[in-house]
């Protein structure tokens, strides 16, 4: 291997940006980083689309047989939890509609266990209007992390001041700015579902959002739950034209396509940096995982330097 | 830290990995079988209790059969045919009149298969958990192409009592019952309120008279299973084909 000779460790980063194809070969015992000053390591975990799945789907020979399932995904971010200890737990949307349970108790359950699972923010998917305005805000309660989205204007409507377009989170003094954006619910959800919601431009409100998010918040790290769906063979937004289009978003988790992801999409944003997009299909058979190490002393995030590398799943 | 450190750290400062809730393996992590190493925690398992127990004597009874196992697929699979000729039929029995052709959005059959065996009751939920109802409107040639270029520009969708093949996103050589469609002409169609009130974009439906059959598409299927000797043998028949 070629040897690096660099006076500054930057310079050395940002000239290693250029390999990350070759980088991505080879392995690295990741546990040694959690453990080292310099570094702060945050842990993203994420789902979407889990429509009501409390249960594995059933041993009937079926495609996603005894996949899935709201207590063996807890045992596993239960034993995330003990090893890593910056943890921000993700939902992209339509957590309910899909099963009886829906049916037969409003998306009660699924709030009580997101909530026991520890979930740090949600946001709204088109299903999650199912049930109405009325339906939603009163399986709220039962969810005690908060759902963001900012392109919904819900001035006029009962949850007026109640969704909040974005929430800070700070773990280990890393500032991470979470917003939500949803799709266009005109033609997809019935309109008495959605009431007087107004639907603001995806693109335009990212722009306006992550502005603030980097320049007035401080956020090191800007993280998008769009329910936009991963893309589409017209020109319709999704989370492609998103992260092509906005400048500041670090990850975008996606949602709404069941697109089953091995691993994140990267794309070039307005100003060239890198976006990642991951969705992990639905129906919680999947967690999808982001770890960004950012550097300590002057904040610097190594994302514009970093490679990808993903395990895929075993069966 | 010496050099070479770095330059390992470099290659995972992202470290990105999709947790399979059966079975996982990471760099750093190794979750074996779920039934052997990761413990369930009880407390998920008492919280779920009550309203699962609640919902299992009725969920679980058995309401057909299947022979083989239906499929969603496009432009045609085994279960969009199901479905459409179930509506198209149950539909007839509920309006009394002939129904000439049925159709449903492909992204309203909410579980990818029913699998061979036993059909339980929980899985026509799954199948069709909303609460939409059966629609039947009258329509005339030109509209019915507007559907089919509308489906067809997706790639098919469920439908019932016409055959017709895509070719370029279009569709052609349309048959309605065997005969070509015919522009002025006048045809039942049965569908879900969903679609007749603009769902999905279908935007040019919503103008038209449209009749409500107060049933459920759900409870469409429990009569159809109740009025059709089990086991299910069903299969695609060519309804929708793809011309390259």
């Amino acid at each position: 291997m070629e040897e690096y000779k660099y006076k500054s460790r930057r310079k050395f980063l940002r000239d290693l940006a250029g390999t990350s194809a070759f980088l991505a070969l080879y392995s690295f015992p990741t546990e040694l980083l959690a453990n080292n000053d310099d570094y702060v390591k945050i842990t993203i975990l994420h789902t979407n689309d889990w429509h009501s799945r409390i249960e594995p789907f059933p041993e009937d020979g079926g495609k996603f047989a005894g996949m899935g399932g709201a207590v063996y995904r807890a045992a596993i971010i239960n034993e995330i939890r003990k090893i890593e200890k910056n943890i921000l737990l993700l939902d992209d949307g339509d957590v309910f509609q899909g099963t009886p349970y829906f049916n037969f108790y409003g998306g009660e359950l699924e709030f009580k266990l997101m909530s026991k699972m520890g979930y740090d923010a949600g946001t709204l998917g088109n299903h999650d209007f199912d049930a109405g305005l009325e339906g939603l805000i009163k399986q709220l309660p039962n969810a005690n992390f908060p759902l963001l989205n900012a392109n919904y204007n819900f001035n006029n409507t009962l949850l007026k001041e109640i969704i909040k377009p974005y929430q800070i989170f700070i773990k280990d003094g890393i500032r991470i700015g979470v917003f939500g954006i949803g799709i266009k619910l005109e033609g997809l959800v019935p309109a008495k579902m959605y009431g007087e919601t107004q639907y603001n431009d995806p693109i335009a409100t990212a722009r306006v959002i992550t502005d603030k998010l980097k320049h007035e918040e401080h956020c090191d790290l800007v993280i998008c739950l769009s329910h936009l769906g991963y893309k589409y063979k017209d020109a319709t937004v999704s989370d492609e034209v998103l992260a092509a289009q906005t400048q500041d978003i670090d990850l975008i988790i996606g949602g709404h396509t069941h697109t089953f992801m091995e691993a994140p999409a990267s794309i070039k944003n307005a100003s060239g940096n890198e976006v990642l997009i991951f969705q992990v299909g639905w129906a919680g058979i999947n967690l999808g995982r982001v770890d960004f190490f950012l550097e300590k002393k002057s904040k610097r995030k190594w994302s514009k330097h970093h490679t990808v590398s993903v395990t895929k799943k075993t069966n | 830290m010496n050099r070479r450190y770095y330059f390992l750290l470099l290659f995972f400062l992202f470290s990105c990995t999709t947790y399979h809730t059966t079975k996982v393996e990471w760099s750093a992590y190794h979750f074996e079988d779920k039934k052997n190493h990761i413990a369930a925690d009880t407390s998920f398992v008492n919280l779920i209790a009550p309203y699962k127990n609640a919902l299992d004597t009725q969920m679980n009874a058995v309401v057909g059969k299947n022979e083989k196992t239906l499929f969603s697929k496009k432009p045609e699979g085994s279960l969009g045919d199901f479905f459409a000729d179930a509506l198209r039929e149950q539909t007839e029995k509920a309006y009394q009149k002939k129904i000439d052709i049925s159709f449903f959005n492909s992204g309203g059959l909410r579980i990818p298969e029913i699998p061979k065996g036993d059909i339980k009751v929980t899985t026509i939920y799954e199948l069709m958990p909303f609460e939409n109802e059966i629609v039947v409107m009258t329509i005339d040639g030109n509209t019915l192409l507007k559907i089919l270029q509308y489906s067809a520009k997706r790639g098919g969708d469920p439908i019932s009592g016409v055959r017709y093949t895509i070719k370029n996103d279009l569709p052609i050589d349309i048959t309605i019952n065997n005969e070509a469609l015919q522009p002025n002409g006048s045809y039942t169609y049965a569908t879900n309120d969903y679609l007749a009130a603009g769902g999905d974009n279908m935007t040019f439906l919503k103008d038209i008279k449209q009749e409500k059959m107060n049933l459920k598409l759900r409870d469409m299927l429990f009569d159809y299973f109740k009025s059709h000797p089990q086991p299910l043998n069903l299969s695609t028949d060519g309804r929708v084909q793809i011309q390259k």
